[in-house]
């Protein structure tokens, strides 16, 4: 994996606390606000071009980030529908080149099914048998892992 | 990052023994006397220690890092009616306004930007704030702005990158016609320090230059056809 600097190290880890503090404010604002910030946030390009514009582990991570902070921190409820077109994008990034990536995308799954179990069983059980091939993948991780 | 120069380095040394001391004041006062008079003098110097915080990025970390901790000793549910507004509200929000700011250019010191952050993470979990002046503060469209900066860096790295790689070959290139000019030199240095040779080389010269150049037809053939 490409060794970052220490300012762009720096950098990531500041977006990483302003995204738990994003998380720590959602958590605690009236319902209806944190779903208007959601649909901005997470249904406007920003959360997309982290998650698939981005070329790097590190930025991608951030893409990934977010959905575990809104996961987390924000009641089923109050999250809105169309976030759940993640559970797809998710999907789809398990067949990244990227084993780091294709381990936060089985991750993300899982707190989504923690979520919203019928999210994701509305999705069949393609994804469950892409998650079944994948622990050999993650098994091997310390071989295979020259990707990055 | 900027260095800094010893004056500056002085002066927050001193700024920052000031902060240390007014904290154990406070704290002292707040611990010892629980009478509304001595609370509305701690309110103005939880005050004080704000305007201080305004001051510089510097005296934010390190006010804010004081205030975090005479508010994790002593609860600041009995401060709210010292001031129209909370005090920790207000350096919540001041706080959130330095995350805010464009990284880059006018943020030159991402070092205490991240423990400036820390510091309110730990007085959004520890605290009484209004969650939604903070989002007002640091913005919908931090992540945006975030993304571009990045994109700004990397475009930055990039130029530098090949600024430094032009420079390299500029000097290869340099140092290439150094050695070949040095070993120009060195030919023409040799040969006046050897006029024989020089005599040798002038008449095998000659040699080469008054044979009769040799014209076949066969080579030219085409174009004469």
């Amino acid at each position: 994996m490409r060794e970052l600097t220490c300012s762009e190290k720096m950098y990531f880890e500041l977006i990483q606390n302003v995204i738990e503090i994003w998380g720590l404010i959602l958590a605690k604002i009236m319902p209806e606000k944190a779903a208007t910030f959601i649909e901005e946030l997470v249904m406007g390009t920003t959360t997309q071009n982290w998650l698939l514009k981005k070329e790097t582990i590190e930025e991608k991570s951030i893409g990934f980030l977010i959905l575990y902070t809104i996961l987390e921190n924000v009641e089923y409820k109050v999250i809105p529908p169309a976030f759940w077109s993640y559970t797809q994008v998710l999907c789809d990034l398990t067949f990244d080149k990227s084993i780091l990536v294709r381990k936060s995308c089985a991750f993300g799954l899982g707190k989504l099914d923690h979520k919203a179990p019928n999210e994701l069983s509305q999705k069949g059980s393609g994804i469950l048998a892409r998650l079944g091939d994948m622990i050999p993948e993650v098994q091997n991780i310390e071989a295979v892992d020259t990707t990055d | 990052m900027v260095s800094l120069g010893v004056k500056a380095i002085q002066a927050r040394e001193l700024e920052r023994k000031y902060l240390v001391n007014l904290r154990s004041l406070i704290t002292q006062i707040i611990k010892s006397n629980s009478q509304k008079t001595f609370k509305e003098s701690i309110g103005r110097m939880l005050y004080s220690l704000i305007d201080l915080h305004e001051k510089s990025l510097f005296c934010k970390f390190v006010s804010a890092t004081i205030l975090e901790e005479i508010i994790v000793d002593v609860s600041d549910a009995g401060y709210e009616h010292i001031a129209e507004k909370n005090p920790i509200n207000h350096l919540a929000c001041s706080l959130a306004s330095v995350i805010s700011k464009p990284i880059g250019i006018s943020r030159t010191n991402i070092h205490e930007t991240f423990l400036v952050a820390r510091v309110l993470i730990e007085m959004l979990r520890n605290h009484k704030v209004n969650h939604e002046d903070i989002l007002n503060e640091i913005g919908v469209n931090f992540l945006q702005k975030f993304g571009i900066e990045i994109e700004n860096l990397k475009e930055q790295k990039k130029g530098i990158n090949a600024i430094m790689k032009q420079e390299e070959e500029l000097q290869n290139d340099e140092e290439l016609n150094e050695k070949e000019e040095l070993e120009f030199e060195d030919d023409t240095n040799t040969t006046k320090e050897n006029p024989v040779e020089e005599f040798k080389s002038l008449n095998d010269e000659k040699s080469i230059n008054t044979e009769p150049e040799k014209f076949n037809v066969f080579d030219e053939g085409i174009d004469l056809l």
